[in-house]
């Protein structure tokens, strides 16, 4: 497949510390490709850079063929990015906003209405237009900075963090927004949602301290090492009674009270399955489970690399 | 409407929005000025050098006041763009490369600065019942908005620099009083003995000052306080440029 986004040996630093450290990285045309990591590993930064907004002090990024920094007016017109945090004006209403944006863009009236007024619908921000972005609850500022970044339908979409603030059913709304549009549009985003990633990636990178630690799909993650799996089950009245049960079964290898949530570990699905057995299920209201978590992945690639 | 056009009407939005506070702020504090320098320092002093004393105040009230608010105006809008990364986002994440949103934004800051020019202006006129020359007053304004870019300039520069709100409050005041006292609104720059005579005199806000004294109440043009404003603008908007491209970038 054709590569979209091309990183060759791309390194950052910011007062003598580096915060990416020689990425190459290649990202293929029409793939939704997620940077995971923890706090300060970098994915901020690589995807200003990735949009022409950050420059990277040594490297070259090429977006369809052409280096970002010389044809920065050209590769900026196939790119919409949204940052990880809020990107529009406290003195303007949000329709004020959406205006804004289309201008800067170089929307016409005409396309202003035919293309955003679906995004707006799409993401419930009808009933909020007309008031000031300071009356809103983090959700819909995100949903409003969202919108702003899809209009114009740019051809690879950069999201820093999107679902951050949002509500299961607008995390859901653009979820299938990123799946139905896939394949004409190239999304990359950074989320620390194992759950986002699995649904929406194809390909996923793990960054830590700067340098990638990980490359590849979820396939390729479980044959390279075994992860244990963490399951969570949530009571109507807190599940300590369940706790007294199960502080003895030998498959459980770490059981944690989040309250009206209690998180299993174990060491596989197939366990987590067995557990599920002994449970009163009239005493449950959501059952959910993932043998992925970002520090559980890293803690073993650490050891098996020897750190 | 061409799309430029349309983007700094959209700019210009949220100062439309304050505009009613900006213009009582601007009305209240050219009725101080008009009191305290043209009512109640003519009693005492009548005449500064030929020029009556309200005469000799008009161009350096409405030009200490459109300086101050100006630099005010650019530092605060800077400093907000640069402690909120997001805002600058908005605008940077289009088509539009840095020279363009630099390009965008201090002319944004500058039409703001005119705008407190010519209110300032028509107001002091209005207030003190003096007949306007309109040629002259046009002129006047002209020379301003030459000069007012490198006070945007000025501006941009110090919000980028002085990221902490004490030392931008502390850098105001000191403006404020460099170019109330020491800059030509109140004394005259050949009044200054020795080494400070010339200091002053090419101090960029009193070529202002007193350049636009010089076409509001002489009626005479000076070339080279014009050629050095431009001079000094070119030099500043380089910097500028230069630092704002840094910071986006970087």
């Amino acid at each position: 497949m054709e590569a979209s986004i091309t990183l060759k040996n791309v390194s950052k630093h910011f007062k003598k510390r580096y915060v990416l450290s020689n990425l190459n990285i290649g990202i293929e045309k029409g793939s939704t490709f997620a940077i995971i990591g923890r706090n300060g590993a970098g994915k901020s930064t690589l995807l200003r850079i990735i949009s022409s907004i950050m420059e990277p002090d040594n490297g070259m990024v090429y977006i369809n063929g052409q280096e970002i920094i010389q044809n920065a007016a050209k590769v900026k017109q196939v790119i919409g990015y949204l940052p990880d945090e809020d990107m529009h004006d406290p003195w303007l209403t949000g329709r004020e906003n959406l205006e804004k944006r289309a201008k800067y863009l170089g929307l016409r009236h005409a396309d202003f209405s035919r293309q955003v007024e679906p995004l707006v619908k799409l993401f419930e921000l009808e009933d909020e237009l007309d008031n000031y972005p300071v009356t809103y609850s983090r959700g819909i500022k995100r949903r409003l900075d969202i919108v702003q970044v899809l209009m114009g339908n740019p051809e690879i979409v950069i999201l820093d963090e999107p679902t951050m603030g949002l509500d299961y059913h607008i995390r859901a709304v653009l979820l299938r927004y990123i799946l139905e549009h896939k394949g004409k549009n190239t999304f990359i985003f950074s989320s620390n949602e194992f759950s986002d990633i699995q649904t929406i990636a194809d390909r996923w990178i793990v960054l830590d301290r700067g340098r990638i630690r990980f490359d590849g799909t979820l396939e390729n993650m479980i044959e390279q090492i075994e992860l244990p799996f963490y399951g969570n089950i949530e009571f109507r009245h807190g599940g300590y009674q369940l706790i007294k049960t199960l502080q003895h079964v030998k498959e459980i290898k770490e059981l944690h009270d989040l309250g009206k949530t209690i998180q299993i570990v174990t060491e596989n699905m197939k366990d987590f399955l067995t557990i599920l057995q002994k449970v009163n299920l009239d005493e449950i209201i959501s059952i959910s489970g993932s043998s992925i978590h970002v520090e559980e992945f890293l803690k073993q690639l650490n050891s098996d690399e020897g750190f | 409407m061409n799309p430029l056009q349309s983007i700094f009407l959209t700019e210009l939005k949220p100062f439309w929005k304050r505009a009613g506070i900006e213009l009582l702020v601007s009305v209240l504090t050219i009725v101080i000025l008009y009191i305290g320098f043209v009512i109640g320092l003519s009693s005492l002093i009548p005449k500064v050098q030929t020029v009556a004393l309200r005469e000799w105040f008009f161009p350096g009230i409405i030009g200490f006041y459109a300086i101050i608010m100006t630099f005010n105006l650019s530092l605060q809008e800077i400093n907000q763009l640069s402690n909120k990364r997001g805002l600058l986002d908005q605008v940077y994440s289009t088509p539009l490369v840095a020279s363009q949103v630099y390009f965008i934004k201090s002319l944004i800051y500058l039409l703001q600065g005119v705008a407190y020019l010519i209110v300032s202006s028509l107001f002091l006129f209005l207030l003190a019942g003096k007949n306007i020359q309109l040629g002259w007053l046009i002129l006047f304004w002209l020379y301003y908005v030459v000069g007012l870019i490198f006070i945007v300039q000025t501006g941009i520069i110090t919000g980028f620099i002085l990221t902490k709100s004490k030392l931008q409050h502390g850098m105001i005041l000191m403006l404020f009083i460099a170019v109330l006292l020491c800059t030509g609104t109140i004394i005259p720059s050949s009044f200054y003995p020795g080494i400070l005579n010339p200091i002053v005199k090419f101090f960029p806000t009193n070529v202002l000052i007193e350049g636009g004294r010089e076409l509001l109440v002489f009626h005479k043009i000076d070339g080279v306080f014009s050629l050095y404003i431009i001079v000094f603008d070119s030099i500043l908007t380089g910097i500028g440029y230069f630092i704002f491209r840094r910071q986006i970038t970087n």
